[in-house]
């Protein structure tokens, strides 16, 4: 699981475990703007939920944090991805 | 019973007298576009809040309560990762070839470089605090969903509207009742989706019906035919950003805006040079450099970005003109000359209106 400590502080973060989440597989549409920059890009992520929810601020801003990725940015060199919950489509399901 | 198909459900809803959005990131641009009918979205994602603040208070002394918007770029996925780890992982081939470039071509290191600090969820935030807190009219997502502080908006008076590139993401931000769903098509500017405007605009439209969202077509529009084609899928109104690079408003360099009016549609390349996606942009020596037989792979994000933050930052501030570029669209080919924003605005109407007349055989009163 990721670095949370040093990667959310001083962000108004709580992390919260969802069981019901675990080992579901997803596909999650990414992204983010370039540092220093007027641009973004976007990227696509494909794995399964380690059950970890993230929520940010109030209202709440809610990720869910993806492992066991098999689709990802070539070179991508994380273990894990929090991505927005908005952009996540259960692929265990007909259609999300 | 004469209509004008020209004042869509974008006009009765924001009461601008024409369909025509237009994304700048100067501010001049936003304040002559809303004061000539359309609406003028302002990309601040490279502003601090303090300074978004005086850019709304500056437009908005400029357009009264005409409709004008604010759009960030808001993250959808955050990496674990401290800058330090990450450098250890730039490969030695790609630092030696921007060493290179940098020496063969004088380009001199930078006087300053800015770095992001990784705070991405709270940077939003305080920019969101200071649109809502402003009361801007529309609040624009440039890439994430702003599905999450719809209600907050609302409860504003701030209308939110979402750009996509895809129609599972138009599905998702119609689900969570966003007011505006920007379908962007392939040949825009920057970062840009996989499929053509011409194919996601009727798709997206098709889902929007009867759920209270309207949809803005973007993606290559810069000129009335475009509108009026918009118009005829279903769309109310467009969006536009490259044709407002070469107004007389817009900062953009003076050779900036010269190179976009001789560049055509096929001109403009993606190149993954800049950051380790593809960003469609004006050709240049530096974007050329990483196409030469020789040259190394390009780095994923955000190893590319942060291997050629100091040459990019070194080209900018020696004003290395042939070096320089810009996202920019296909759309490039609308740009003949540089004019005031006004002009386009008024070129625009006044072709979409000829093209409705062409079709109907009569004019649009």
């Amino acid at each position: 699981m990721s670095n949370d400590a040093q990667q959310f502080a001083d962000q108004d973060v709580r992390i919260t475990f969802d069981e019901t989440l675990v080992g579901r597989p997803v596909e999650a549409d990414g992204g983010a703007p370039i540092a220093g920059g007027q641009a973004g890009y976007r990227t696509t992520f494909k794995g399964r939920l380690t059950g970890r929810r993230l929520a940010q601020g109030d209202p709440a801003w809610l990720w869910l944090e993806l492992g066991d990725l098999v689709e990802a940015p070539q070179d991508f060199e994380h273990a894990h991805v929090w991505v927005d919950e908005a952009y996540v489509y259960f692929l265990d399901e007909k259609r999300s | 019973m004469t209509t004008d198909p020209l004042h869509t459900q974008l006009c009765d809803e924001y009461g601008c007298e024409v369909p025509i959005v237009a994304f700048a990131h100067t501010k001049d641009v936003i304040a002559a576009v809303t004061n000539a009918g359309g609406i003028g979205v302002f990309g601040a994602g490279s502003r601090t809040p303090s300074e978004l603040r005086s850019d709304i208070q500056w437009i908005r002394e400029r357009v009264g309560d005409k409709p004008f918007g604010v759009d960030l770029l808001m993250p959808a996925s955050l990496a674990e990762g401290n800058r330090e780890d990450l450098e250890a992982q730039i490969p030695q081939p790609q630092r030696d070839f921007v060493a290179k470039l940098m020496a063969d071509n004088q380009i001199p290191a930078p006087k300053e470089i800015v770095h992001g600090d990784g705070q991405m969820l709270k940077h939003a935030r305080e920019s969101l605090e200071v649109i809502f807190d402003e009361k801007v009219p529309i609040f624009a997502s440039g890439l994430g969903s702003p599905a999450f502080v719809k209600d907050e908006a609302h409860a504003h008076g701030t209308k939110v509207w979402g750009l996509v590139g895809l129609p599972r993401q138009a599905r998702r931000q119609i689900e969570a009742g966003v007011d505006v769903v920007i379908a962007q098509g392939y040949d825009s500017g920057g970062h840009s989706g996989t499929v053509g405007t011409f194919t996601l605009v009727p798709e997206v439209v098709a889902m929007a019906e009867g759920t209270g969202t309207l949809v803005v077509a973007a993606g290559g529009v810069s000129n009335g035919r475009q509108l009026a084609a918009a118009i005829t899928m279903g769309a109310a109104g467009v969006w536009t950003g490259t044709i407002w690079l070469a107004t007389h408003e817009s900062a953009t360099e003076m050779f900036i805006k010269q190179r976009l009016i001789e560049a055509r549609a096929e001109d403009v390349y993606q190149s993954r040079a800049m950051s380790g996606k593809p960003i469609r942009q004006l050709p240049s020596k530096y974007g050329d450099a990483w196409k030469q037989p020789g040259a190394p792979e390009t780095l994923q994000m955000p190893l590319q970005g942060m291997l050629v933050a100091d040459i990019l930052a070194g080209i900018k501030e020696a004003r290395m003109e042939d070096w320089m570029t810009s996202p920019a669209g296909q759309s490039v080919v609308g740009i003949h000359e540089i004019k005031p924003a006004a002009e386009v605005v008024y070129q625009m109407v006044e072709e979409a209106q000829d093209a409705f007349d062409r079709i109907v055989g009569a004019p649009v009163a």
